[in-house]
Order: structure tokens, then C-alpha cells, then sequence
């Protein structure tokens, strides 16, 4: 009995050092990364630079102090800047505002609807900008206020027309696949 | 009646299935954005335009007007004078000059009819000297002159009466009008 003691614990102390030194009992074994990287969403943004009105004679005036009469023309400018970052985005620009300035339209007033163009040429609203054809290549947004000569009297002296209703909205086109 | 219960469940599925579609559909919108021009607000100028110190009004401004010039009453080779003086007062943007026309004075009311045969009335030129000095027009006849903005001009009126005129014209009196007429010039012209 006392032999099959001593047996058993040799055994167990052989064991115990045979777990002991672990890595004995490794297998063979590798591991690769997946190189997956990161996903980054894209980015839509409209950036609309300080507009300017100019008179006929193609000087900068201040509207807020400026007074207008019968047979100036004046004409607002405006840089528009849309960023379009994304491989696969794709969306259209327009004005906003418009019918506000077709109700300034009357016998003495002709207010024209702003348009929109790029070096490409006139940017409609079904025009699909891309980061390709916006990137470093700004929107010029232009409307006119033409006063006619033909105001009789005192004809809409110190009256006003309000164009802060202006805008551009800038709306993503669903990708196509 | 168990192909009622599932009729039933059938019905509820389908239209939780409406219910949740239909409670999800901000999930169609797009990138968008939106900006505004702050074009701000396009003014017109006033026609402030003055006669002697008072507004003309588009219907017309009667402004009585006092002869000065030599005192006393009118008589036969001795004339009276008044002044009137015109002003560009608009507060438009871009500098606008006015026309002023000032047609040829008509005698409107006389006491006597014979004092209107007699009296004479003439316009002079823009001047800024005495209107003793002053160059007249014919009668019958008017003048112009351009006023820029901020800026005036002073036309003259002499009464006579002509030479020879009846001693039955004395203590008589008659009315002079005088249309004076400003109209806008084209920006720039």
C-alpha cells in the first residue's frame, strides 16, 4: 500500500511538472490580419460666401443704405460653395425663395430668377453635381432688380423689396445602386 | 372558426407591418442642407424735390410766392421781381440730376381785363445775383435747368407793366402762375 502511495504521488508530481511547462503541450498555429481598415462616412455641405449688389455701373454698393431709382439696374452676386465628399454622392443645387421674388414683379419692377452656374455652365436644379464637378469649382448665383424708366409720377418711391428669402438648398440624389 | 383566428392574425400583422413602415419613413430622407443668401433688402429713393423750402407733391404745390425786389407798387417802367428757388433733395443711391422746367408765367386772374393786356411777366435764366440783373426770356416763353442732387437753382420772375398803360389800371390787381415741373434724369446721364 504504501508503495502504491508513493507511486501515485511521483506520478502526480510528474504530471504536474509536465503542466507546469506548458508550451509542451503546443500545437502548431498561425494568425494573419485582415488589413480591413476603417470605414469614413463622406460629407455634404453648402457654404454660401457674402453676397455683393452692384449698380449699373458695376460698383459695389450697400443695399441696406443704398437708394435705388427709375432705370438702374442692380444685380446680386453670390458665391456658392458645395462640397460634395463622397465616392458614390451625387446631389442637385437650387434656389430657394423664388416665388417671394416673382411677387416683386410689377409694372415698374422686373426682378429676374436667380440662376445658378459653374464653369461648366448654367447649374440647373436637375444638374448632378459631383465631388468631380464641384471640387475647387464654385457656384455663381446671380439675380437682377431693373427699376424702369417708364415709372410715372412718384411711382414706388421709398417703397422696398425684400430678397433675404433667398436661398440655396443642396439635397443628396439617392445612390443608384 | 380556427380559419377566423388566422384570418385575424393575418389582418394585425399586416397592418403592423403598414404601421411600422409608415413610422419609419424620415429613414427615405438624404443628405441635405440649406443656406441663405442674406441678400438683404433693395430700397427706393424718395423725389424729394423743393420749392422756396416747400415739397412738390405729385398732384402740384401751390406756393404763393411775394414780389420783392424795388418796393412799392407796380407802375409802368418800374418792375417787381421774385425768386424761385428750386432744389434736388432725393436721397437715391446713384447721383440723379432733375429737370426743372419752369414754363412761361401766364397771368390767370386780373381785376380789370385790361391789366392783363398790360402786365408782363418773364422768366429769367438760373442766376445767383440779383434778379434786377438777371437774363430773361421772351415773354411767353420758359426756361429749364439741370440741378444735380444736393444742389439748387434760383430762377427769377419780372412783373412790368408796359409802357404807356392806363391810368385806369391803378389800385388793380392780378394773379401770376408759374408751372415749375422736375423730372428725374436717367442715372448716369
Amino acid at each position: 500500500m504504501k508503495k502504491m502511495t508513493k507511486g501515485a504521488i511521483v506520478t502526480g508530481l510528474g504530471v504536474a511538472l509536465l503542466l507546469g511547462g506548458g508550451g509542451t503541450l503546443a500545437v502548431w498555429n498561425d494568425s494573419v490580419e485582415s488589413n480591413a481598415g476603417t470605414l469614413a462616412s463622406g460629407n455634404l455641405d453648402l457654404e454660401a460666401k457674402p453676397g455683393v449688389w452692384t449698380n449699373g455701373q458695376g460698383e459695389k454698393i450697400t443695399v441696406e443704405s443704398y437708394r435705388v431709382v427709375p432705370g438702374e439696374m442692380l444685380t446680386y452676386t453670390q458665391v456658392v460653395n458645395p462640397t460634395l465628399d463622397g465616392d458614390k454622392l451625387q446631389a442637385t443645387l437650387e434656389v430657394t425663395g423664388v416665388e417671394t421674388l416673382k411677387a416683386h414683379n410689377s409694372k415698374n419692377i422686373t426682378v429676374t430668377e436667380p440662376t445658378l452656374t459653374n464653369a461648366e455652365g448654367q447649374v440647373l436644379p436637375s444638374t448632378v453635381l459631383t465631388k468631380a464637378n464641384t471640387e475647387d469649382q464654385p457656384v455663381t448665383a446671380s439675380t437682377t432688380f431693373a427699376f424702369s424708366l417708364d415709372a410715372d409720377k412718384q411711382e414706388n418711391t421709398k417703397d422696398t423689396w425684400d430678397f433675404s428669402e433667398i436661398g440655396y438648398y443642396l439635397e443628396q440624389q439617392a445612390p443608384t445602386s | 372558426m380556427r380559419i377566423t383566428a388566422q384570418l385575424k392574425a393575418a389582418a394585425l400583422i399586416g397592418l403592423a407591418a403598414v404601421v411600422g413602415l409608415l413610422g419609419v419613413g424620415g429613414t427615405w430622407a438624404l443628405w441635405n442642407a440649406v443656406v441663405p443668401s442674406a441678400a438683404g433688402t433693395v430700397q427706393a429713393a424718395d423725389f424729394k424735390i423743393t420749392l422756396n423750402e416747400a415739397d412738390m407733391a405729385v398732384a402740384g404745390t401751390a406756393v404763393q410766392v411775394t414780389p420783392a425786389g424795388p418796393s412799392g407798387p407796380l407802375t409802368p417802367g418800374a418792375p417787381v421781381y421774385a425768386a424761385l428757388t428750386v432744389a434736388n433733395h432725393t436721397d437715391a443711391g446713384t447721383p440723379m440730376p432733375v429737370i426743372a422746367a419752369v414754363a412761361a408765367p401766364r397771368i390767370t386772374q386780373a381785376s380789370v381785363p385790361a391789366l392783363k393786356n398790360a402786365l408782363t411777366a418773364q422768366v429769367s435764366a438760373p442766376t445767383s445775383g440779383d434778379c434786377t440783373q438777371a437774363r430773361y426770356t421772351e415773354a411767353n416763353t420758359g426756361t429749364s435747368a439741370t440741378i444735380p442732387q444736393d444742389e439748387s437753382r434760383r430762377f427769377c420772375l419780372r412783373m412790368s407793366l408796359r409802357d404807356g398803360a392806363s391810368t385806369t389800371l391803378r389800385g388793380q390787381c392780378a394773379t401770376v402762375a408759374v408751372d415749375v415741373t422736375a423730372t428725374q434724369q436717367s442715372p448716369g446721364a
